[in-house]
């Protein structure tokens, strides 16, 4: 499954995101903004989980499901699409 | 304020004037002098009206209402009335300028009086001797000889008579006691004599002493007894004679260099006036001159050091309030009574828990006469004064917390004006701030202070009970944080030395404690006594005493038992139900009479304190009681209490009643005790 | 290879533009993970969750700041905690401990109250239903009795004629003073009902009025009620004095003390209007001390603290059982404790504060509780960190009234632990099922083979 981002979106080191169409602003942190330059990257959700693992300490269960629960925030914001 | 008020003078007040040239201040000799200025009746009425214009005027431009209650203002208005009408002729004018000069008189008085008060001094006559020249240079001193005086022809008559009779260095030496009234003849210096001694011997030795010393002195330098003034020695005798300074034998060698002193300036002045005198103005006397100035050089030394002199003591009280020698030395063996055992019985002065921030001879400020006094602060679990930061006075738990009088008594006085300082500041001039004074009528003050401002609710002369709320706690004065501050003193003036004090019955970091002298952080509160439980702390409750008389007739019994009345007061009753009632509480028993029935006596209240020392009974009682001393003893378990020549009244509806005779010795012995069922 | 880095569960978090948030107040980021010195987690894995917690030095500060603010202005004073705030048998002890006398209001309170011994004449017996058998056992205690209507007055009567002496009551009075007024209880003063139930009591022969009794309302922070309710007592004693010749040993002006926790629909937190024990007293003692006697013979003032002293001192550790995202968007938590155990979310806001370090990302949750019944959320919307199950949160401030009216319904109720010294005591064990059942006798006829 690939992850698209649906409308422009700015984001800044710090993690402060900005969404030009509509005008929304949010902000990430630091677990969120890796995963979000993954999805920049055009990487899909598997090899988005094993970046993670990669990357930060963190089990592969713990992991999987959080991500899950981002990526669904990241629909209800409507920022991603399939 | 009715504007013809400020234009007149009670007769008191200038009666008072003629006393201050005597060094007194008492109505009787003060009117000797006013008769003495009358013996030329019409130099008197110049003296009068000296004396009236100058206090007028004094009042006029609002001098110090108490120096000038005292008669202080009159005085330079007196003399030169006095002065004028014995040194210059009759004339119309004359009048004018006595009008003119008292009227400058006054407000010169005024003028040196404010600006000598920074430094304590007493103005004298200055601003008759400042004024008096004035007028005589510009009048002209008339001839002794052209100078018709009328005299009270009963009066010369007596003159030549004792000229006759007394030896001539006798006559002239009492004379020259005239010549504080710039009088030449000896009925007025026996006046003055009598004036002086009526109610002073000290005064009096000290100005005869100043006569002989001055006579010495002048004879000494002058070579003979001619032309000799003795004016100026025997005021300079009688200002340092126990007047300004206490009396002691270094005070005499002290008065003795002043005399001698006096001396010398008086013949430099007459030397100086020699001088500058010429047919014109006639030959002006030296008056006053030489004492007023010598005294005020005296003096200032002592004002500025008083504390390192040790020997040469100034009078500790105001200027205007020194009464005489006499006086003065007892004001003053008050004054270091720090060797005086505490009379009063003394709670804590607030309610709840307080902390002891200094106690008796604490560090910082509680030093020297001040010593034994008492802080009292609040700290909480954590040991803090105040919630938060403690920026604001609020903050500290403290701040406006009731403050309540220790023992009862009459409320002396109080300031209530001074802002409060905000937390770590501290004004040092007015160095207890808002304060009260009470009068416990034993001889013994209490003195709070620190007092929020505005707070305090009771006045002068105002009684209080113990326990009874005087005002709230503030910072004000030398207090950085909100504290109370609390002595016991001698006499009531602010800054008086401290008794050593310990407080009765409290609790002492929550143990009970009959007498408390708790130290620097502990933690006190007031034994808080429920009207049936007050006998049981003590273990007395249900107990009866019986006390055991010895007379002439063997031995007579009485019981007294401890009970609450009917409306839950703690009270004495004995064995055929006379009842005695307790008012002043703390639990040491003390009995007065039921004040609703005997208002009157509510400064004069019979009461004992059986457990203690002393016998507490003020000297002058009203309605049939009367007291001639006693003494209380308390040996292990019984006290004695001897008591000569009492008799007690006590009614039966009041609880009051006869119990012993005169010439009765008493002894209370703790025979048995007994609990009683209610 | 490179360490990996630390892992939080990723979030974002949209901006809301426009109307603020309508309660204004800072959110609680700072985590509370140690309560006394102690491990949050710590405390949890060994004793379980939730698990109450008690500061017994809260717990005692909080008592004596509250004598101090009293007893420094009014000579004669004594605190009856109110027990059925929470009359946990080691709360109680330690206020007595601490010289709290004990405010009970049914039979049941009082037996609590002289179990742990304390003393007859130090419990006051409050309330409006109280039978023959209580009275006789307080009144020959020794205990304050305040009597609350004539039916009340009547018994009592004849308590006194079968003990046969003269009883000394009090009688609880009611003024209108706030919105609504309180009438359920007690005399009303302003219809003229308390003289003449003074009057009636005096009377009768058999009793002597010698103590007042107001409670003017709960969680009450506006301390001018109190001043109204101190002045209403002074001029209710000077008439029914004068009238009467009434002279009283106590007054009795009740509870209602606020504590911080910030009522419902209340504009500013709780930390910024809850009144301090300085300014309550200080707006009673000096008008009581105003009153028609000397100081040195100053009713005794009893006031009967509840929540003012045992809300604060203890905390509860719950746990987060699951997480869910709501249609609306917003987040929602579900935890281990419910309003079984938390009864008073009803009045009260609470903060949820994280016990580990979630991070400073709050997010707009509603809090669940444990509960299988709709109703049972703990809060409609609060900031709570990013969290995932098994994750701590501490929630304070919940003595008062939480357990004391907890429910025994779905779960067995939890561990309750005192922690004082660096010493961990648990003061009740967690429940159990033969514990909660163990007063059932099931009949063999209802056991089918």
């Amino acid at each position: 499954m690939e992850l698209q981002f649906k409308s422009e979106l700015t984001i800044s080191e710090s993690g402060f995101l900005f969404d030009h169409s509509t005008g929304l602003t949010y902000t990430l942190n630091s677990t969120g903004q890796f995963i979000f330059r993954k999805i920049q990257d055009k990487q899909n959700a598997m090899h988005i989980l094993n970046f993670v693992m990669q990357e930060f300490d963190v089990s592969e269960e713990t992991a999987h499901k959080d991500l899950d629960d981002f990526v669904r925030q990241l629909k209800e914001f409507d920022l991603v699409s399939r | 304020m009715n504007n013809i008020s400020q234009f007149t003078c009670p007769p008191k007040v200038m009666l008072r004037s003629y006393g201050v040239l005597a060094f007194s201040a008492h109505p009787i000799p003060a009117t000797l002098i006013l008769i003495a200025t009358f013996f030329h009746p019409i130099v008197g009425l110049m003296g009068v009206v000296g004396n009236l214009i100058s206090n007028i005027t004094a009042k006029w431009i609002h001098a110090n209402k108490e120096a000038w209650n005292a008669g202080v203002f009159g005085v330079s208005g007196i003399l030169i009335g006095l002065a004028l009408g014995m040194y210059t002729e009759q004339t119309f004018r004359l009048w004018i300028f006595l009008i003119g000069g008292s009227i400058f008189s006054g407000i010169l008085s005024v003028m040196l009086g404010n600006f000598f008060s920074r430094y304590d001094l007493p103005i004298l006559s200055l601003p008759f001797m400042l004024i008096i020249w004035l007028l005589l240079l510009t009048i002209g001193v008339a001839e002794s000889d052209t100078l018709s005086l009328t005299t009270i022809p009963f009066v010369k008559s007596i003159d030549i008579w004792l000229f006759n009779i007394l030896p001539l260095t006798l006559f002239e030496y009492i004379k020259m006691f005239g010549n504080i009234l710039f009088q030449e003849n000896l009925i007025s210096g026996i006046f003055v004599l009598v004036a002086i001694g009526l109610y002073s011997r000290i005064s009096l030795l000290y100005g005869l002493w100043g006569g002989i010393l001055g006579l010495i002195t002048y004879v000494f330098i002058h070579g003979s007894l001619d032309g000799f003034h003795g004016l100026n020695f025997t005021l300079t005798a009688l200002a340092f004679g126990g007047f300004f300074i206490v009396n002691n034998k270094h005070a005499f060698i002290f008065t003795s260099f002043a005399i001698v002193s006096t001396g010398l300036v008086d013949l430099a002045t007459i030397k100086v006036l020699n001088a500058i005198s010429s047919e014109s103005t006639g030959d002006l006397p030296s008056l006053v001159f030489a004492f007023n100035i010598i005294t005020l050089i005296f003096l200032f030394p002592l004002k500025m050091l008083p504390q390192t002199i040790d020997n040469l003591r100034l009078t500790p009280i105001p200027l205007y309030l020194i009464r005489s020698p006499e006086s003065n030395i007892k004001w003053f063996r008050r004054w270091i009574g720090n060797k005086a055992k505490q009379k009063t019985i003394i709670t804590f002065p607030f309610i709840g828990e307080w902390t002891i921030l200094q106690g008796n001879k604490g560090e910082w400020t509680h030093k020297g006469i001040g010593r034994y006094a008492w802080d009292f602060i609040i700290r909480d679990e954590r040991k803090h004064q105040a919630s938060g930061f403690g920026l604001e006075l609020t903050d500290f738990y403290a701040f406006g917390l009731p403050v309540l009088a220790p023992a009862p008594g009459t409320v002396y006085a109080i300031e209530n004006q001074i802002e409060d300082n905000l937390p770590g500041e501290a004004v040092t001039d007015r160095n207890w701030g808002n304060y009260v004074i009470i009068n416990h009528g034993n001889g013994e003050f209490s003195e709070l202070s620190h007092f929020k401002q505005y707070s305090i609710i009771v006045v002068p002369g105002q009684y209080v009970q113990r326990g009874d709320i005087i005002g709230y706690c503030g910072n004000s004065g030398r207090s950085p944080i909100p504290h109370i501050h609390f002595q016991l003193q001698t006499i009531p003036e602010i800054g008086a030395p401290t008794i050593a004090s310990r407080f009765s019955e409290g609790i002492i970091n929550k143990k009970i404690n009959v007498e408390c002298i708790p130290d620097k952080d502990d933690s006190v509160t007031i034994l808080n006594i429920e009207s049936k439980d007050e006998w049981s702390l003590l273990g007395l409750e249900g107990e009866s005493w019986i006390f055991e008389s010895q007379g002439r007739f063997g031995k007579q019994k009485e019981e007294l038992s401890f009970s609450t009345d009917n409306l839950g007061l703690p009270a004495i009753v004995s064995t055929d139900n006379r009842l005695w009632h307790l008012i002043d509480r703390p639990s040491f028993i003390e009995i007065r009479p039921d004040f609703k029935t005997y208002p009157s006596l509510l400064n004069n209240s019979v009461w004992m304190n059986i457990i203690g020392d002393g016998v507490i009974l003020p000297k002058k009682l009203v309605d049939g009681f009367k007291w001639h001393g006693g003494k209380v003893y308390k040996k292990f378990n019984y006290f004695i209490i001897e008591i000569a020549n009492i008799e007690f009244y006590i009614h039966s509806d009041s609880g009051l009643e006869k119990v012993i005779n005169k010439k009765t010795k008493l002894i209370f012995e703790r025979i048995k005790i007994e609990k009683l069922k209610r | 290879m490179t360490e990996k880095k630390a892992y939080s569960k990723p979030t974002i978090i949209r901006h809301s533009v426009g109307v603020q948030n309508k309660f204004g107040r800072p959110p609680a980021t700072v985590p509370i993970n140690r309560l006394d010195g102690f491990e949050v987690s710590e405390l949890a894995e060994k004793y379980g969750s939730p698990l109450f917690v008690l500061s017994v030095k809260a717990l005692r500060d909080r008592y004596r700041d509250l004598k101090r603010a009293f007893s420094t202005r009014y000579p004669n004073f004594q605190i009856a905690y109110s027990y059925k705030t929470n009359y946990l048998k080691s709360v109680c002890s330690i206020l007595k401990q601490e010289g709290a006398w004990a405010e009970v209001v049914s039979g049941f309170e009082y037996d609590i109250a002289r179990n742990i011994e304390v003393p007859g004449n130090q419990i006051v017996f409050n309330g409006p239903y109280k039978s023959h058998e209580e009275l006789t056992r307080a009144f020959n205690d020794g205990a304050i009795v305040n009597l609350d209507n004539y039916d009340e007055m009547q018994v009592v009567e004849k308590v006194a004629s079968e003990l046969g002496k003269t009883l000394e009551v009090g009688i609880r009075i009611n003024m209108d003073l706030n919105d609504p007024p309180w009438h359920k209880f007690g005399f009303n003063v302003e219809a003229g009902h308390a003289f003449e139930a003074v009057k009636r009591a005096e009377a009768g022969g058999k009793l002597k009025v010698v103590g007042l009794h107001i409670h003017t309302g709960t969680y009450v922070d506006d301390v001018t009620i109190y001043s109204r309710a101190a002045q209403g007592l002074v001029n209710f004693y000077s008439y029914i004095q004068e009238q009467l010749g009434v002279k009283l040993k106590y007054w009795d002006l009740g509870g209602g003390y606020a504590s911080h926790n910030t009522l419902h629909g209340a504009y500013l937190p709780a930390e910024q209007t809850c009144p301090t024990f300085d300014q309550y007293a200080e707006a009673i003692c000096p008008i009581l001390m105003s009153g028609p006697f000397q100081a040195q013979d100053a009713p005794k003032l009893f006031i009967e603290p509840g929540r003012a002293i045992i809300d604060e001192p203890f905390s509860l550790i719950t746990s987060v059982v699951s997480q869910k995202r709501l249609p609306s968007g917003q987040r929602g938590v579900l935890l281990d404790s419910g309003m079984n155990i938390m009864s008073s979310v009803q009045w009260y806001r609470y903060n949820f504060q994280s016990a580990q370090d979630s991070g400073t990302m709050l997010e707009d949750t509603i809090v669940y509780g444990g509960l299988c019944m709709n109703i049972d959320v703990l809060q409609a919307s609060s900031s709570i960190p990013p969290v995932r199950r098994g994750d701590l949160l501490v929630i304070p401030h919940v003595g008062a009234y939480n357990i004391s009216q907890s429910w025994q319904f779905i779960y067995l109720r939890p561990a309750i632990i005192a922690i004082e010294d660096g010493e961990v005591y648990v003061i009740k064990k967690a429940e159990t099922r033969d514990y909660v059942q163990g007063f059932e006798d099931v009949p063999g006829k209802f056991i089918t083979n």
